[in-house]
């Protein structure tokens, strides 16, 4: 009898349920049509208008402000210089995760809040370009004025005042010069349970990096060959992009979260044994702070795959002209010595501009790099996801 | 609910129409039907709707695949679900976490139980020494968040495995220690054991101490033996509280993040709720729903079977009350070992950890044992470029402030908004058991508990981001986080307030109302004031199990609502651990300071409010 009543509270609940999920399904605005309509928006509010700073300061100090979300703390100090060089328009910065950002956003956009101006985010793996981009979700503005000098690939698209990359880390108390030339070496057995890195599901650079390799198998498979003197053997992966990809994990790899950590983990003084890390070139900065650590200048194949930092402006943004001279004071504004840049212009960094020189760090052009084809990594990514996630 | 179903399934025709009017309106003005209804309906809205949303989006293709496999979005898919059960990467995704997850959820279980057992015996039918010590310190170690104690753990057994500075252990004995000792099953076992024993112990005490000593004695005076009386009396006394005690402390167990988190995603080691997160983090959230649901299942399951193996809980009425005069079990020689043993215990498992969260605060370089090594500067520094990316101390630091202030405006919120909400929901309850509106509110309310925390703020997650029913977009506001709490707590405020409730005889009611008082009056001047005993504890309980909330809210914080909990965990992830560990000491003050008050002012007890 009892049971027989809990069935009908469930399925009058159940109906309910039904009914109200029913209701909210309406709510939702379809796709194109809606890409469509806020297309003509970038003409609307003149994003692609370049106007001058004192222009834009004029019509931004009636937007009174500018909303960044950001992957890097380094914003707050841009914040700082930024305010100061023009007082009336505050700057918000939120700082998150990558992944944060790009789910916050949708979700605020699809919900219709406008509460972002400009997203500060890293897309090695491409999916920013192919679901953000290429949908209208995000917009692009390149000051072209200041991006001149910029590398060809780099004048269109997204801007991106910055580049950084994955590198291999090593500690320089216990090796004079990095013990490793190839990506290879980290399939060693000597450094079996000695490499750290980020999981590549969890950081798209790293993914970035992968997918890079995976789709330059014979860059790898010649490098093996360079490396062992002799051909490499598949074990049932697709080429040596994937098979280097087999071998690394069986390493034993040591996955953390931050790369601070990583730095920290491979040049804190003192050890004997340390480890070797894959972590982002802008962490050298962290060498001022008592690290033994420097990275490999030369690997084979390649040295690696740069990361672009893209600012976007957000569609439907409130802010436009507030943005757009934001993302110009973080470029360094017209001749790139604007203060707005200095918290990038460091140690493992490359400007994006040519007429901005690294700060202690390589040249660009003796680097040895893949370029990154956007398209094919999105379209491979949840493959090789997939493929890691096998391994594990 | 019969008459719920007379509300909306009309019988008769337009002829009886105004008669049925009339009988709704008759309903509804008595205020127990009203708020019978209204529970009913937000309870459904918020407990059974999210589970109905995010089991049909598993079952929906998502934006992001839409694009590539070229259907429309939304169209009817199996693919979520095949990817987690059959496919390449199910063992890594969805086995082997669950697999991990049952495991330790069992063993934390068995463990939890037995240790608070033991301790509970000790402490309430033995001449134990320094029994108030005991019992307070104890119930400290609930009130340090779990992961405090991982990270403790952490501090001490980090081995060389992963490099960068030598945990404490390598530091004093020069020896790494061996990796299933420093990350994995081992330590989140021992350090969720360490935590969650509370449970046992707190309800084994209540269930010791309902029944007084005069059983035990009585047997003993008739020349039983101690072996045969803890087993022929004192076992099965005690066996009513052995199922809650299971569920609450598997429930808890199984949906743990910040454990599992800090001590085993850096050795590739996952539990479902890693995982779920781990999914999360990387947008792929439709995954990370089927695995939520898999988790709400198992926790039903096990407690569904645990409920099959030991039969309906029920409470035992002794005759005669508590005895008066206690004749304590003497533990003879064994005494001072077995205090030395208790004293050990509280050593390891509730001052060492808080002694090594303070030490980490101070310590510049985490690793480094030298004197000149101590700053105070994450407490009081200000904002230098030199120290952790020019991260000012938590005292001069005005995100921190704004958690504080963010903590405390959620935890007095929800505990007061689910400590009313229980005692109302607690009245229909005690009132209505033969009612089937009556068990059915128990049984949603009590559901929450099934949802582990990381599963439910997926579904608010999800649910929140667009506008539903009458309610405004919610995600990304302190609002939505006020919600999430309060239903995640009600189980605890509603069991609590239906057990005040039924200590409190309807004939006081009957009187009221034959003398003519409303019942909101009565309500209020009668029954309130009875109940305040049982009301403090669940406010403080829910108070404090707020404070250190992460796994609930971890999804749902923005860096304008972010809690003191949230920030821990951001600042551990981004490696400036002593401001985490500054940040939890701040934690533990607060909690500890609050109970102190709590329990002078009103001689509340948060073991009430766990349900004993």
């Amino acid at each position: 009898m009892m049971k027989s009543k809990v069935l009908a509270v469930c399925l009058l609940g159940a109906s309910v349920l039904l009914a109200f999920s029913g209701c909210s399904k309406k709510a939702e605005p379809s796709g194109p049509a809606a890409a469509e309509k806020e297309l003509s928006w970038e003409d609307q509010v003149g994003l692609k208008d370049n106007l001058s700073a004192e222009e834009l300061y004029g019509k931004a100090k009636e937007e009174k402000t500018v909303t960044v979300y950001s992957m890097s703390s380094r914003l707050n100090d841009v914040k700082e210089t930024f305010e100061a060089q023009y007082p009336g328009v505050e700057v918000v910065v939120y700082d998150m995760r990558n992944s944060e950002i790009l789910e916050k956003y949708q979700r605020e956009h699809e919900a219709g809040i406008r509460t972002a101006d400009l997203l500060f985010i890293k897309d090695s793996d491409g999916a920013v370009y192919n679901e953000f981009v290429k949908t209208g979700l995000l917009r692009e503005f390149i000051p072209a004025d200041m991006m001149k000098t910029a590398p060809a690939d780099y004048q269109k698209g997204g801007y991106a005042p910055y580049f950084e990359m994955k590198q291999i880390f090593y500690n320089t108390e216990v090796y004079d010069s990095c013990p490793m030339d190839s990506w290879w070496d980290l399939t060693r057995p000597e450094y079996k349970g000695k490499i750290i890195l980020r999981s590549p599901i969890e950081n798209s650079e790293i993914m970035g990096l992968f997918l890079t390799m995976v789709k330059n198998g014979e860059d790898m498979a010649a490098s093996y060959k360079k490396e062992f003197g002799k051909d490499i053997v598949l074990d049932g992966t697709e080429n040596a992009g994937y098979e280097f990809l087999k071998r690394l994990s069986a390493n034993d790899l040591i996955v953390m979260t931050s790369d601070t950590d990583i730095v920290e983990a491979v040049g804190a003084p003192g050890q004997k044994n340390p480890p070797f890390g894959i972590a982002t070139s802008s962490k050298m900065r962290n060498a001022a702070k008592g690290l033994m650590i420097n990275v490999a200048e030369y690997l084979s194949p390649r040295l690696g795959i740069l990361d672009p930092a893209y600012i976007y402006v957000a569609d439907g943004a409130e802010h436009v002209n507030a943005a757009k001279l934001f993302i110009r004071w973080m470029g360094g504004e017209a001749d790139g010595s604007g203060p707005g840049f200095k918290p990038f212009h460091v140690r493992g960094s490359w400007p994006s501009r040519a007429d901005v020189k690294p700060v202690e760090t390589q040249e660009l052009s003796t680097m040895n790099l893949w370029s990154v084809d956007m398209v094919y990594n999105y379209q491979h990514l949840d493959d090789l996801r997939n493929f890691w996630m096998t391994l594990q | 609910m019969g008459s719920i179903a007379e509300m909306t399934l009309p019988r008769g025709g337009g002829r009886k129409l105004s008669l049925q009017v009339n009988r709704l309106v008759n309903y509804i003005r008595n205020p127990q039907n009203l708020i019978s209804v209204i529970s009913i309906i937000l309870l459904l809205y918020l407990v059974a709707l999210p589970l109905w949303e995010i089991l049909s989006s598993t079952f929906q293709l998502q934006f992001r695949d839409a694009a590539k496999t070229g259907l429309p979005e939304g169209s009817l898919t199996l693919r979520y679900w095949s990817a987690t059960f059959a496919s390449s990467i199910s063992k890594a995704m969805f086995y082997k976490p669950l697999m991990n997850s049952l495991l330790i959820s069992l063993t934390v279980s068995v463990l939890g139980i037995t240790i608070g057992g033991v301790l509970a015996w000790l402490v309430s039918r033995t001449d134990l020494p320094m029994k108030k010590f005991f019992s307070f310190i104890l119930v400290v170690a609930y009130m340090v968040p779990s992961w405090c104690k991982a990270l403790a753990w952490e501090v001490i057994f980090k081995n060389n495995r992963i490099g960068g500075y030598p945990g404490m252990f390598q530091a004093v004995f020069g020896i790494s220690p061996p990796n299933w000792i420093s990350y994995g099953f081992f330590p989140i076992v021992v350090t969720l054991s360490l935590h969650y024993f509370v449970f046992s112990f707190l309800l084994i005490s209540s269930a010791l101490a309902s029944i007084g000593g005069d059983l035990e004695e009585m047997a003993e005076i008739t020349g039983a033996k101690r072996g045969l009386i803890l087993r022929k009396i004192t076992f099965p006394l005690v066996i009513p509280a052995i199922p809650p005690s299971f569920i609450l402390t598997f429930s808890k167990a199984i949906g743990s993040f910040g454990v599992p988190a800090f001590l085993g995603m850096k050795v590739n080691y996952y539990t479902l709720s890693t995982m779920i997160y781990a999914n999360i983090r990387n947008r792929m959230t439709t995954q990370a729903f089927t695995l939520g649901i898999v988790l709400i299942l198992v926790a039903s399951f096990t407690v569904y079977l645990n409920q099959k193996a030991i039969g309906k809980r029920k409470s035992f009425t002794t005759i005669g009350g508590k005895s008066t005069r206690k004749n304590f079990i003497k533990l003879k020689k064994l005494k001072p070992v077995i205090t030395l043993l208790v004293m050990a215990f509280v050593v390891f498992g509730v001052v060492l950890p808080l002694a090594v969260l303070v030490l980490q605060s101070v310590m510049l370089q985490p690793g480094v044992y030298s004197l000149d090594n101590l700053t105070l500067h994450f407490w009081i520094g200000e904002g230098n470029g030199a120290i952790a990316d020019g991260e000012a101390g938590i005292f001069h630091n005005p995100r921190i402030w704004k958690a504080l202030f963010n903590t405390l405006r959620l935890v007095t919120l929800v505990s007061l908004i689910a400590t009313v909400a229980g005692v109302l929901l607690g009245y229909i309850i005690s009132r209505g058991r033969k009612k089937l509106s009556g068990r059915f509110i128990e049984q949603i309310s009590f559901t929450p508990m099934l949802i582990p925390s990381i599963a439910m703020s997926t579904i608010y997650l999800s649910m929140f981001s667009k506008p539903q029913l009458f309610i405004p977009v919610l995600y990304g506001t302190f609002a939505l986080l006020v919600l999430i709490s309060i239903v995640k707590y009600l189980p605890f405020a509603v069991r609590s307030g239906t057990s005040s409730m039924m200590q409190i005889n309807t004939e006081l009611e009957e009187a009221a109302r034959i003398e003519g008082t409303p019942w909101v009056k009565s309500f209020v001047r009668l029954i309130l004031p009875l109940a305040k005993g049982g009301v403090f504890s669940a406010f403080l309980l829910i108070f404090i199990s707020g404070m250190k909330e992460l796994a609930l809210i971890m999804l749902l914080v923005t860096p304008e609502t972010s809690t003191l909990t949230s920030l821990t965990y951001s600042y551990t992830e981004s490696g400036y651990e002593q401001f985490s560990n500054a940040i939890t000491t701040l934690i533990i003050f607060i909690i500890i300071t609050v109970n102190f008050i709590a329990r002078r002012v009103s001689k509340a007890d948060i073991s009430k409010g766990i349900g004993g």
